[in-house]
Parts: structure tokens; sequence; C-alpha cells
């Protein structure tokens, strides 16, 4: 594309500028100073450039070498929590199914797990900090179990569970939990179409997470958490009902093994 | 009838022209930080935009880069020429003053950081005296520079 030229209106460079300079050039700069930053600065060139491409790709504010250290032990503390997940979750999910605890109670301890990771975690960290707010951790998470527990090992997957199993006639309020319960156990649970829907809605989130402006995020953030909530709170009825107390026990055996 | 603004094209084509007389190798990266200096040097002398009216240059990764000219080699890549690049001949129309306003400052920066590598220049405009690191101190992260902040560079940099 060639540049096209506008005629722009009462441009101040319109009018010769030369009139006012003194010929021949006058010695009025140096390049003392200049070349003295310049030396100064080759030495941390790279990092300004992490810096600057951090704080242009995130939209953070990383203003110097302080805050980008800073960063970077966020990142490896993002990674510690990954791979605990990583190393922990087969032995739970195989801790379950030895128990042969139901579908139900195996998802929700899925997602009782997030919910406290990203709950506790919450205070520990800045809201400046966008790659490792709660929210996020929680859906990548929960990406790592949809992953390992569908691939890398042979268990039983989880059965559909209709709202049409729940016997007890129960109020308006309990119906919609337990329809919202029948959503979001089947989303974690990551069958057939379910699997490819959330997998998707959930990198979506993701990729906002990373590359939009905080006006988006807290919007996505709003709508994360409430189905939380709702996790939550079943999840913890589920765990009072089914008094699973062997199986916590042995999960917190294996965890800290 | 003769062209009676400046753009950022005419004073990268000068500078080629320059080079290409002094018989000195110009790459890309020299250019735009050549260009962002002689750009500065007039708004400390002049006040005044020596080309275009506001947001010329972008925050780079390297510093700071003109987008029309960055454009326009982007544009035209296959040819190793700087010049070919650059649209030479919309640029032949422009008045003989504006032409020898720029000759001066194209001189003048010439004479200053002609003979500096890329990468010094580079390093020279990430300093914390310039508009490139004062970005990060704006509560939003902007792309463009502001000619303030390219004036008080020239100035902590250039001046006495």
């Amino acid at each position: 594309m060639k540049p096209s030229y506008k005629k722009k209106p009462q441009n101040p460079t319109s009018k010769p500028l030369k009139e006012t300079h003194n010929y021949p050039y006058n010695k009025k700069y140096t390049t003392t100073k200049a070349t003295k930053v310049s030396k100064e600065n080759a030495n941390d060139t790279f990092l300004n450039v992490v810096i600057h491409t951090l704080s242009l790709v995130f939209k953070s504010k990383i203003k110097d070498k302080s805050e980008l250290f800073m960063f970077f032990w966020k990142l490896v503390f993002l990674l510690f929590i990954v791979y605990l997940a990583i190393k922990n979750i087969p032995k739970i999910i195989s801790i379950i199914i030895k128990n042969n605890m139901n579908e139900t109670t195996s998802c929700n301890i899925i997602v009782l797990f997030g919910n406290i990771c990203s709950n506790f975690l919450e205070p520990l960290i800045p809201n400046s900090f966008i790659i490792l707010s709660p929210s996020a951790i929680f859906w990548i998470f929960i990406l790592m179990v949809s992953f390992i527990s569908g691939r890398d090992l042979d268990i039983k997957k989880p059965k559909y569970i209709s709202p049409n199993n729940y016997k007890n006639k129960s109020t308006q309020f309990v119906k919609l939990v337990k329809i919202l319960n029948f959503i979001f156990i089947n989303i974690a649970s990551y069958r057939g179409i379910w699997r490819i829907i959330s997998t998707l809605v959930l990198l979506y989130l993701l990729i906002i997470y990373f590359f939009t402006n905080k006006i988006i995020i807290s919007i996505a953030d709003n709508i994360i958490i409430s189905p939380y909530l709702i996790f939550g709170i079943v999840s913890i009825i589920m765990f009072f009902i089914v008094k699973p107390k062997k199986m916590i026990t042995d999960i917190l055996k294996n965890i800290f093994n | 009838m003769a062209r009676e603004f400046i753009t950022a094209i005419d004073v990268a084509n000068t500078f080629i022209t320059k080079f290409k007389n002094e018989k000195k190798l110009l790459k890309h990266k020299k250019l735009q930080k050549l260009v962002y200096y002689t750009y500065a040097m007039c708004l400390y002398e002049k006040n005044v935009p020596l080309f275009g009216n506001r947001d010329n240059f972008l925050a780079l990764p390297n510093g700071p880069v003109c987008k029309e000219i960055y454009d326009s080699i982007q544009n035209n890549k296959k040819t190793n020429d700087i010049k070919e690049c650059l649209s030479q001949e919309e640029c032949e129309d422009l008045d003989t003053d504006l032409q020898e306003d720029i000759n001066y400052y194209v001189e003048e920066i010439y004479n200053l950081i002609g003979d500096w590598k890329a990468d010094k220049l580079v390093h020279l405009s990430h300093s914390i005296y310039g508009a490139w690191q004062k970005l990060k101190e704006y509560d939003n992260v902007l792309f463009y520079l502001k000619d303030e902040d390219i004036k008080e560079e020239f100035k902590n940099l250039f001046v006495e």
C-alpha cells in the first residue's frame, strides 16, 4: 500500500522554518550524554524489551525489573499449582473409583477442589496480575482434569445425570439448584458434545483473560463466579450427604505423601 | 502545485539519499531511529512537529517506530532496497523551502548520530530519559509516544 497524502489544514510546518536556523550548522548539540546513556542502557536492553513486550501483551503495568521478577515469581507459583494438580488429580480419581463413589460425588470433589484452590488463593493474588486470577486458575484446573481424566487414565467416564433421577419432590429453589447441578456436572464430566462445547467455551474465556482489557475480564469474572457459588454449595451439600470420610482421609494422605 | 506539508516518507527519503551519496549502509531499524530523532529535534527547536499532527511514533519492542515508514516498507518486502519501498515519485513534488527545512534537520542529525550503529540507537531510545520508557508511567498502556516526551528526551540526551 502506498502512503496516501492528505492535504492537512494549517499544518504548522507548511511555513518555511529555515530562516531561523544559523547556517553553517551550529554545534549546540553534543552526543556526550547520549553516548554514555546508550552504553549504560546496552546491558538493560534485553530486560527492557521483555518488560515492554509483557506489558503490551498482558496490558499490565510492569514498569521495572523488580516488577518483572514479581511477574516471574507469580508465573512460577502458577506452574507449581499446575504441577500439584497434575500430580494429584489422577490419584484422587483413582481413589474415588476404588471407593466406588458415584459419579456425582466424583465430579463434585473435582469442582470443590477447584473452588477451594481459587477461593483460598484469591487474597494472595493482586488484581493487576490477570494471568493468575482465581477464575483463570479454576478453568485451567478444570481443563486439565478433563484432559487427564479423558485421555491419559483408563478410567470409567462418569455418566450423564438426568434431573429426572432425582426422586425427591422438592421446592422450586431446590429444583433450580438441581438443574444447575445437572448442567454443570455434565460440563465437568466432559462427555460427548458437552466436552466439546465446554472446552471451546473455556478456551474462549481463557483467551479473553490473556488478551483483552480489564473491563471484559471483569464481566467474564462475574459470569464465572456465579456458577462457582452454586458449585461450592452443591458440592459441600453432597459431601455431607455422602459422608465420604474414608475417602477424604485417603485423598489427604495421598496428597501429602 | 507544490505540496506544502511534510510527511515521514520525505524525511526518510532524504536520509536514504544522504546515505547513498555518502556510500554508507542504511538499514530499516537505523532509518526509523534517525527519523525519530529528526522529529524530536524539530519539536525541541520549533515546538511544532516536523510531519504529521500527532501519534506519529509507535512504541514497539525495538524502540519508537514511525508507522507510515514501517507500513510502507512492510508492504513492499520483496525488494531489498529500502528506497524502492518508499514511494519516491510522490515525494518529488514537495515545496523547495520545506525540502530545505528537512535537509537542515537531516544534516544536523546525520552529524550527531549518523555514524552510530542501529543497536546503539536502539539502546539510546530505551533509556530512562526516553519517551519509550515514559509510556509505562501512564495509567493506560498507550502505543503512541507523546510529543512532549519526545521533546524532553531530545533535550535530556543532546542538549548541553
